[in-house]
């Protein structure tokens, strides 16, 4: 039986069972499994939704007052629509894969480096072309209040005398530095060799681009099955957001208890997601442990690359993360229904951040709270060249048009070299990918 | 012959214009005895005339017949009592911004269709994909609410006419996309007559569809609190049996019906787990179980 079939079943029996006389005070539970089986991607929020407002209604047509309110993370879509790709949170993102192979996005890589600004990739897509970037102003220009007229003023030619109307999204400034993605309209032709980038004060990128074999396709990256069972792929995303919050400082998120964890390890085993011999939940305890929370757990279960992550920010004087920009161009292969592109790294005293470009993750909430990251579902890791591991939590998802984003990834802990290459490692709810992507700085 | 064979008629009376008329089910199908020709009545009513309440009814039924919601909310045995106020139902019908309330649902999922069916349903409204999703939720639940509001009787009757539309042999592709639904189903309704078969908890019961030829398997293991029930029981069981007040007839539990009836009813019944089914004839009589007759063994 398929996991999406188990956990169906396994919701429509505890709704059956809550109904029986005298299971007053089920509804809760029902509720918080809904939301487990849907953060583990194996029941879909339509069908939960379906599942729920069935049960709510035959509670009531029972005479049961039991306080039924859509769940915690129900409420939070509640203005989603099943079936409509991007409806809620970042638009645009969603969908796309799923009716259809899409168009090939065709990536070329930027020649060797050149002091200033710097081009990280030029992903062409459909209609436009997508060049995450690093600009830098001269100082009297550039500063963060004056964004839109600095950018406003900017202007695109390559080396056919084409000229670009240009967006921008995803941008952070740093000083005078801008990162973020240039959205040159119309696409540039795949025969491209330069890109000119100009402000009123004269030329601000001049970046050669070369065409990548097979597309940019990372070489030798193939998808595999995930080991892990979705019940275990859940776990391993809570403890990854528990590092990402111990990386980003926030420690007044409401702790994980003993029975909080018994309640959520039965729940997936019930629901046949997770192997009652699994080490998953003792590993997550056994990293709350090490995180002050009180649960207790096998030190030795903790793995290798969670550790480093507690190592780096439990130290009171930490590395300085390395300062620069590295282009690294490359589309991994399409894996859950989602593609991306490694477009480079930009890395400074604010962290070390991935720039890639995205399409076909399931819809993010518009907010999310403060000192989190969003759950895109997929498990994203970097090592670098000298073994150190890094995990990508999403710093943030911006729209770049049509059904794509682009995803900004905050590397934790950040890169403290220009390493030469970096390993990365994308695991989704039920394909696995790792690429060996090289890094030039 | 047919499932709804071993039910009785049952009768309902609802408010239609300014007096009540009577709904009657009979050999599977809603008539109305007040509305001889509901069937031009409904082209009028299409053709923008007053449509009577109670041809209204006929229709939402018809668009009802395959709806897994009616097994999910209805039911699960004579001791379940769904009970559904008319009037407040009534009233949400009332408070539906005037065009939702004359959007009509579509149906659940589309069984066989007549041709006069065909016909009538061409000359209703256009439906469906212009009708928001929401809203057409919206009207299936108060619809769903306004079949429940008729009562027991006509609860086991409509579950069993969901149940038969689905047990069609020829669906059971789409019966297998629909698993988990009739594995709820099927356990929901076969705990309690486990529990008054054999004393076990309804907690430990499980159902599984059965596809394929025979009755199914049905077995109890451990013992003590770890005793469970397994069964595996073809969707057609929830109307030839479950739906007609038979689960349990007279101490055995009935596992598939030979000869549907009534009132009486040929009928293959499981002594004891593990045994092997025995046909038996079986005789309803009178009961207050919710409007189902209640059935005795007659004879070997």
């Amino acid at each position: 039986m398929e996991y999406r079939e188990r956990a169906e079943t396994y919701l429509r029996l505890l709704a059956e069972a809550a109904l029986r006389p005298g299971a007053d005070g089920h509804a809760g539970r029902i509720r918080r499994a809904a939301d487990l089986l849907i953060e583990a991607g194996v029941l879909t929020e339509p069908m939960a939704a379906r599942i729920l407002a069935d049960f709510q209604l035959s509670l009531r047509v029972r005479g049961r007052q039991e306080a039924f309110v859509p769940s915690t993370r129900l409420r939070r879509l509640g203005s989603f629509a099943p079936g409509a790709p991007g409806a809620l949170g970042v638009p645009g993102l969603a969908g796309g894969l799923a009716g259809g192979k899409p168009p090939p996005w065709r990536v070329l890589r930027p020649g060797p480096s050149t002091s200033g600004s710097r081009l990280m990739a030029l992903i062409l897509l459909d209609d436009k072309g997508l060049a995450p970037a690093t600009l830098c102003f001269s100082t009297a220009i550039g500063t963060p209040e004056s964004d839109v007229p600095v950018l406003t003023g900017l202007t695109a030619t390559d080396n056919l005398g084409t000229a670009y109307r240009l967006g921008f999204t995803d941008g952070t400034w740093a000083g005078s530095t801008w990162t973020g993605t240039v959205v040159l309209i119309p696409a540039p032709p795949a025969t491209v060799r330069k890109l000119d980038i100009a402000g009123p004060a004269g030329p601000l990128l001049r970046a050669e681009v070369a065409d990548v074999p097979a597309d940019g396709a990372a070489p030798g990256a193939l998808p595999r099955p995930v080991q892990e069972s979705p019940g275990e792929r859940l776990l391993t995303r809570r403890a990854e957001a528990m590092l990402a919050e111990l990386a980003l400082g926030v420690h007044d998120k409401p702790a994980v208890s003993q029975s909080g964890l018994a309640e959520l390890a039965g729940t997936l085993e019930a629901a046949g997601l997770l192997s009652p011999l699994s080490p998953a939940p003792a590993r997550l305890a056994a990293l709350s442990q090490l995180l002050g929370l009180p649960l207790e757990g096998p030190a030795s279960e903790v793995p290798a690359r969670w550790t480093e992550i507690m190592a780096y920010y439990g130290r009171r004087r930490r590395l300085a993360p390395v300062t620069g920009t590295a282009a690294i161009g490359m589309a991994l292969p399409e894996i859950d229904g989602a593609r991306l592109v490694m477009a480079g790294v930009r890395s400074g005293s604010a962290g070390s951040f991935l720039h890639a470009v995205v399409q076909g993750l399931a819809p993010l909430p518009r907010r999310r709270p403060p000192g989190t990251s969003w759950d895109t579902g997929f498990s994203i890791w970097a090592r670098d060249d000298a073994g150190g591991w890094h995990l990508g939590t999403v710093e943030d998802v911006s729209p770049a048009g049509g059904a794509a984003g682009m995803l900004r990834l905050a590397l934790l802990p950040p890169l403290c070299h220009e390493t030469a290459s970096l390993t990365i490692e994308v695991i989704g709810p039920s394909q696995q990918i790792t690429a060996d992507l090289p890094a030039r700085w | 012959m047919s499932w709804f064979d071993s039910l009785p008629t049952a009768e309902a009376t609802v408010p239609c214009g300014a007096g009540a008329h009577t709904v009657r089910w009979a050999a599977g199908q809603l008539t109305l005895p007040a509305h001889p020709d509901a069937e031009a009545e409904l082209v009028l009513g299409a053709l923008g005339g007053d449509k009577p309440e109670c041809v209204t009814l006929t229709e939402t039924w018809a668009r009802h017949a395959a709806d897994l919601a009616v097994l999910t909310t209805g039911p699960r045995c004579a001791a379940d009592r769904v009970r559904v106020d008319p009037e407040e139902v009534a009233a949400q019908r009332a408070s539906l911004p005037p065009a939702w309330a004359q959007a009509v649902s579509v149906p659940m999922v589309a069984g066989p269709t007549s041709p006069a069916r065909a016909r009538r349903r061409a000359m209703l409204p256009a439906t469906g994909p212009r009708i928001d999703e929401a809203r057409r939720r919206q009207v299936d639940r108060i619809e769903l609410l306004e079949l429940l509001a008729l009562g027991p009787e006509f609860q086991f009757r409509l579950s069993g006419t969901v149940s038969a539309a689905w047990a069609e042999p020829d669906r059971a592709g789409e019966r297998a996309g629909h698993r988990p639904a009739f594995t709820a189903a099927l356990t929901g309704r076969l705990a309690p007559a486990a529990e008054h078969w054999l004393g076990i908890g309804p907690g430990t019961v499980t159902v599984t569809p059965h596809e394929g030829p025979g009755w199914g398997t049905l077995a109890v293991t451990g013992t003590g609190t770890a005793r469970r029930l397994h069964a595996s029981l073809p969707v057609s069981w929830l109307a030839d049996v479950w739906a007609c007040g038979m689960a349990v007839a007279d101490g055995h539990l009935v596992v598939a019906v030979d000869e549907p009836g009534y009132p009486l009813a040929r009928v293959r019944v499981l002594p004891a787990p593990g045994a092997e089914p025995v046909a038996v004839t079986v005789r309803a009589e009178q009961s207050d179980r919710g409007g189902l007759p209640a059935w005795e063994v007659a004879s070997d």
